[in-house]
C-alpha cells in the first residue's frame, strides 16, 4: 500500500496578517509558519491505514519555498516514511488550478501509488479544491471530508460527511480523498521530541516545477486583489481570573452598558 | 448569448438552501447578462421538484431522472454535466451553491474543461468584460477578489449565509426537458452503498437566543445544564458538530457548514472552540458571548463577550442571576 500524502505550509493563526499576504511561504519570522493543521488529518489517516495493512510507505510531499522544510521534517517526525519538497520560491506558483497540476505532475512522476491523500482544506486559501482538480487531472476517482476507511481487495469503503449525515461510497484504487478534520482521524499523534531532533537533521530532497511535465500553468481566474475587510468595531471583551459570580456580574453590567439585556427573552 | 446554468441541488427530497442562495445570485447576473437562468437537476423521481424549481424563474430545466441517479454518485454526474455542457460554446457560467456537493462535483467539471473555478465566492458580478467574485481568504480574515473573462467557460461555487435565499414566485414557470444520463464504464470505479441523514424537527433559526453547547460540555447527561439554561431564560439549544456526532444533542441543533446559519440578538456559546465550519453559521449574531476555559479559542476572535472559566460553574450561577 504506497500512500502519498500532499502538505501544505502556511502560518500560524495567530501571526499578524499584512493586507497584501499571499503566499505564506516567505515570510520574514521562520517562526510563523506551520504544517497546515487539516493536513495532519491527512498524515493521521495515512499512517493508520498502512499500520492496519502492515505493509506500505507513506511519502509527503509539500509543494513550498524552503520555509515549508520544516513542514517536511514534521511529516517525518510524525511518521511518514519519505519526504520531499517541491521547489517554490518566492510563490512562484500560487493559484490553485496550477498547483492542482504540478501536484498531479509529481504524482506521475512517483509513479506507484494506491491512495492519494489531502487535508480537507488549507487554513490560508481554504478552496477545497485541489482533491477534486488532482483526481480529474489523473482521472481517478475521488471523495471528500472522508471520516472513516476500510479498505476491501483493490477497492476502498469510505464515509464521508455530508449536511446532516454521512455518505458512504466504494471506490476503486487507487482513489483521490480529502480527509476530515472529524471522525477516526480527528487526532493526529503527537511526536516525540527525540523523533523531531531525529526528522530535523534529514535533508529535504527538492524537486524543480519545472522538470515535472505539468503543462502550462497560466489559469483562466485569477486573484487580482487581496484586502483586510473593514475592520470589526470593538474587540472581545474578556472576563477571568476572578470567581464566577463576579465575572457574571461583570458581563451582566457590561451588557447593560450597551442597553442589551440577557434576561428579555424569557 | 452566455448560457447561465444553475446545478440544482436535492437533498432530503428538497431543493436545498445553499441552491436557492446560489439563484438569487444568478438572478442578478441573469439581469446584468440580459439572459436567462437555466438549470440542471440530476436525481430519480424528480418530475414535481424540477417543475417547482421553474417558480424560482428558471426559465428551463435539464432534468436528468435516472434509476442510477438515486444517491449521489460524484463520477456519473461529472460524466452527465460534462455531456451537457459540452452542448453549449463559451461564453457559459455554470453555478452551484458551495455544498459539501457543490465543493466536489463543480472543481472537478471545471478541471475537466481544463479551467479554474471561482471558489467559494461570496459573490459574483458583471464588471466590464470580467466576472468578478470575492473570495474569503484565512478563514475570512482576508478577502480575495477573483476575475475572469466573461466571455469563456466559467465555473462559480457560492458560499453559502450570504445571500438571501431566492423565493418561489407561483406566477412563473418554465420548461422541463429531459436529458439522457451518460455514464461510462471508468466512472463505476465509484460505487454509491448509502446516506445515513438526520430527520429535522426543531427550527432553531427563528430563535432570538441561542445557547449553544460543544464538546466542552463533556456529555450526554452534562448537556442538561444548556437545555436548562436555553428554558429559563427563553432561548433555543444550539449546537457544534462535536456535540451532535457524540449523539448528546438532535442533528436540528446544530449550527454551521453542515448545520443552521442563524442570527439571533444573542448567542452564547459554551464549550464550543470556534472552527471556521462552525463559525460560518453564527458569526453575524449581534451579541456574541463565549464560555469557554481557553482564552485562546479562536471563538474569540468573533465573539464581543467571553467568560474564562468552566461552563458547569458559569451556567448555574447565569440562570441564578437571572
Ligand atoms: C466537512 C465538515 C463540516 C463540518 N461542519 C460543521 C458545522 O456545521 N458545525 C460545527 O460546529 N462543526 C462542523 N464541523 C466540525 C468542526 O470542524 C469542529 O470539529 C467542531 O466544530 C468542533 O466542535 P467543538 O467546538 O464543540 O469541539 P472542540 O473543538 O473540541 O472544542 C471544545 C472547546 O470546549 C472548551 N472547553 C472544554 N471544557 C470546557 C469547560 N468545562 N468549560 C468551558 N469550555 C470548555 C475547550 O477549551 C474547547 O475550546 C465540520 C467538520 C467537517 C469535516
Amino acid at each position: 500500500m504506497n500512500i502519498i500524502v500532499f502538505i501544505k505550509a502556511t502560518i500560524d493563526r495567530n501571526a499578524p496578517l499584512g493586507p497584501d499576504e499571499t503566499f505564506p511561504g516567505d515570510r520574514d519570522d521562520k517562526a510563523d509558519v506551520m504544517t497546515n493543521n487539516y493536513d495532519k488529518h491527512a498524515i493521521e489517516a495515512a499512517l493508520q491505514i498502512v499500520e492496519k495493512k502492515g505493509d506500505g510507505k507513506v511519502t509527503a510531499v509539500c509543494l513550498g519555498s524552503d520555509m515549508a522544510d520544516k513542514v517536511v521534517k514534521e511529516a517525518i517526525a510524525m511518521g511518514c516514511h519519505e519526504a520531499f519538497r517541491i521547489e517554490n520560491s518566492e510563490a512562484r506558483v500560487i493559484n490553485f488550478f496550477s498547483v492542482a497540476k504540478i501536484l498531479a505532475a509529481a504524482i506521475k512522476k512517483i509513479g506507484t501509488y494506491d491512495l492519494i491523500l489531502f487535508g480537507m482544506q488549507s487554513y490560508d486559501y481554504g478552496t477545497a479544491t485541489m482533491a477534486p482538480m488532482v483526481s480529474e487531472f489523473l482521472d481517478l476517482p475521488t471523495a471528500s471530508w472522508v471520516e472513516r476507511i476500510s479498505l476491501n481487495g483493490d477497492k476502498i469503503n469510505v464515509e464521508k460527511v455530508i449536511e446532516g449525515g454521512t455518505r458512504t461510497i466504494e471506490l476503486q484504487l487507487p482513489a483521490v480523498l480529502s480527509i476530515a478534520s472529524s471522525g477516526d482521524f480527528e487526532e493526529p499523534r503527537y511526536t516525540s521530541v527525540r523523533r523531531i531532533m531525529k526528522a530535523s537533521r534529514t535533508k529535504v530532497p527538492v524537486w524543480e516545477i519545472d522538470k515535472l511535465e505539468a503543462g502550462a500553468l497560466d489559469t483562466n481566474v485569477e486573484f487580482t486583489k487581496i484586502e483586510q475587510p473593514p475592520a470589526r468595531m470593538e474587540e472581545c471583551v474578556v472576563f477571568k481570573d476572578d470567581d464566577v459570580p463576579v465575572l457574571i456580574d461583570n458581563l451582566l453590567s457590561a451588557l447593560k452598558d450597551k442597553g442589551l439585556n440577557l434576561g428579555a427573552y424569557k | 448569448m452566455t448560457k447561465l446554468i444553475v446545478v440544482i441541488e436535492i437533498a432530503k427530497g428538497k431543493i436545498t438552501g445553499i441552491t436557492k442562495e446560489c439563484l438569487t445570485v444568478a438572478k442578478k447576473l441573469s439581469e446584468d447578462l440580459g439572459v436567462d437562468i437555466e438549470g440542471v437537476m440530476l436525481g430519480h423521481g424528480i418530475n414535481d421538484l424540477a417543475v417547482n424549481a421553474t417558480k424560482y424563474g428558471i426559465k428551463k430545466i435539464y432534468k436528468v431522472d435516472d434509476a442510477q441517479f438515486a444517491g449521489i454518485n460524484i463520477l456519473y454526474h461529472t460524466r452527465t454535466l460534462e455531456e451537457l455542457v459540452k452542448q453549449f460554446s463559451p461564453p457559459t457560467i455554470i453555478m452551484a451553491g458551495a455544498s459539501l456537493y457543490g465543493q466536489e462535483i463543480i472543481p472537478r467539471l471545471a478541471a475537466r474543461f481544463n479551467s479554474a473555478i471561482f471558489a467559494s465566492v461570496t459573490s459574483l458580478v458583471l464588471e466590464g468584460d470580467n466576472l468578478v467574485g470575492i473570495h474569503p481568504l484565512f478563514e475570512e480574515k482576508l478577502l480575495g477578489t477573483m476575475s475572469a473573462d466573461k466571455n469563456q467557460m466559467n465555473f462559480v461555487t457560492i458560499l453559502g449565509g450570504n445571500n438571501p435565499e431566492a423565493e418561489i414566485d407561483e406566477s412563473l414557470s418554465g420548461e422541463v426537458t429531459d436529458f439522457a444520463p451518460v455514464i461510462s464504464e471508468r466512472d463505476k470505479r465509484e460505487t454509491f452503498v448509502e446516506e445515513k441523514i438526520a430527520k429535522v424537527s426543531v427550527d432553531i433559526t427563528k430563535a432570538k437566543l441561542i445557547i449553544a453547547g460543544g464538546r466542552g460540555v463533556g456529555g450526554k447527561e452534562k448537556f442538561g445544564i444548556i437545555h436548562e439554561t436555553a428554558k429559563t431564560l427563553g432561548g433555543e439549544v444550539g449546537a457544534s458538530r462535536a456535540a451532535v456526532d457524540a449523539d448528546w444533542v438532535p442533528y436540528d441543533h446544530e449550527i454551521g457548514q453542515t448545520g443552521k446559519t442563524i442570527t439571533p440578538d444573542f448567542y452564547i456559546g459554551c464549550g464550543i472552540s470556534g472552527a471556521i465550519q462552525h463559525l460560518v453559521g453564527m458569526r453575524n449574531s449581534k451579541t456574541i458571548i463565549a464560555v469557554n476555559t481557553d482564552e485562546e479559542a479562536p471563538m474569540l476572535d468573533v465573539a464581543h463577550y467571553a467568560i474564562i472559566a468552566d461552563l458547569h460553574e458559569v451556567l448555574p450561577e447565569l440562570i441564578k442571576k437571572l
